[in-house]
């Protein structure tokens, strides 16, 4: 054998064992790698002279090996055809559970604002309701005041009315008292002058101007009720002044002037109704 | 959610019983302005009868201090004129008294029934003195 053939030989051998140890390949690397090994072998036992080697077995081998070589690549193909298969269908299934984890996450992503959206209503709710409240605490605090305020000046009322109620009962009594004592005065001196006006025949009465009206009566026999009268006030310098005599006495200016010097009014009196009397007499 | 249903439950109880309360309260409001309707009529009424005192205490004022002492006035006026003074207890019918004369106080007794006023007036009168 040539250096050439001992190198070809040696770098077949060393791709065999490569192969060989390739386990993922999971090829029933047993027969065509012995198969080779035996070729080489065989192939050495050519290069040998002397060994007895039959050029038919050695293509019966390389057939057998072409075949296996065949079934080997066959089956390598299906089998990456199957791998591929499966890579596919795994890709699949991939994209529809993504598309699924897709649809999934978006529904609850939905969800999820919806929530908010809601939280905030609900947010927006409270805060109305409790200005609303706060509204009605307010208007209720406002109205109890009131109320409050309305009660007190209930009382205060109440009260000033008891209060007047009390003082006018008793001013009552006192201005019945004082009212009925006036009036036993009043109806004594009332009877009191009466009587003398009856009996004396004569009537003081107040008129206008500050005078005093005497009326003297039972001066006529024939006529006791014809009135003779005068009239008396008292000047500025607090004199007696008369006036106003009806009948005309001649005489009153004189007795004015007695009366002025003397203030004996009583004798006044008598001798104004004496000189009434002459004059009827006359 | 449940936490938000509850606080709305609690918000509308809130509601409800502040509206009660301000039922209740407006309800005696009601009562109290009706009582002080009619206590402030009674106070009106009170007015009128503190008017009306103050009339009565006004009349009394003006027989105290007018009427009266008029009529005082005049009943001294006559006493001091006539000098008689009468007897208000005596019987009905007759005329009793004292006459004060200068020096004397002398009685008065006359049978009013039988005598006619005139005669009365002229005895009564022939009593005071005509002397200044």
């Amino acid at each position: 054998m040539s250096d050439r053939g001992r190198e070809e030989e040696g770098a077949l051998k060393f791709e065999i064992e490569k192969l060989a140890g390739l386990r993922e390949l999971g090829l029933e690397t047993c027969c065509w790698l012995e198969l080779f090994l035996v070729l080489c072998g065989l192939a050495a036992g050519l290069r040998s002279p002397g060994k007895a080697f039959s050029y038919k077995m050695i293509e019966d081998e390389l057939a057998l090996f072409d075949k296996s070589i065949n079934e080997f690549w066959n089956k390598f193909k299906s089998t990456l055809s199957d791998t591929s298969c499966q890579m596919m269908g795994l890709r699949d299934t991939y994209k529809d559970s993504i598309k699924a984890l897709t649809e999934k996450l978006s529904v609850k992503l939905k969800e999820e604002e919806r929530m908010v959206e809601m939280f905030l209503e609900y947010q927006n709710q409270i805060c109305r309701r409790n200005k609303l409240i706060q509204e009605k605490k307010d208007n209720l605090l406002r109205l109890i005041a009131e109320i409050k305020d309305k009660n007190e000046k209930l009382e205060v009322l109440t009260a000033n009315i008891q209060d007047l109620k009390e003082e006018y009962a008793r001013k009552k009594e006192t201005i019945s008292a004082a009212n009925k004592a006036n009036e036993e005065k009043l109806k004594r001196l009332q009877k009191s002058a009466d009587l003398y006006k009856d009996r004396l025949g004569l009537e003081i009465r107040k008129i206008y101007g500050d005078k005093l009206q005497f009326i003297f009566t039972n001066i006529d026999p024939k006529h006791p009720e014809n009135p003779f009268m005068f009239s008396l006030h008292l000047n500025e310098a607090r004199e007696y002044e008369v006036s106003d005599s009806a009948p005309h006495l001649e005489c009153l200016a004189e007795f004015q002037e007695k009366v002025r010097k003397t203030n004996n009014f009583s004798a006044f009196l008598a001798n104004v109704r004496k000189a009434f009397t002459a004059m009827v007499y006359n | 959610m449940a936490a938000f249903r509850d606080m709305e439950e609690v918000s509308q109880g809130l509601l409800s019983l502040l509206g009660a309360n301000r039922a209740e309260a407006q309800q005696r409001e009601v009562t109290l302005t009706a009582c002080f309707t009619q206590l402030t009529r009674e106070l009106e009424e009170l007015k009128e009868t503190e008017a009306s005192l103050e009339r009565q205490e006004r009349e009394v004022d003006e027989d105290t201090t007018v009427t009266i002492p008029s009529a005082v006035y005049v009943a001294q006026l006559y006493r001091q004129i006539s000098k008689i003074e009468w007897d208000y207890e005596c019987e009905p019918g007759m005329v009793k008294g004292i006459h004060h004369g200068p020096s004397v106080a002398q009685p008065v007794q006359l049978g009013s029934t039988q005598l006619s006023k005139k005669f009365i007036s002229d005895y009564l009168w022939n009593l005071v003195d005509t002397d200044w």
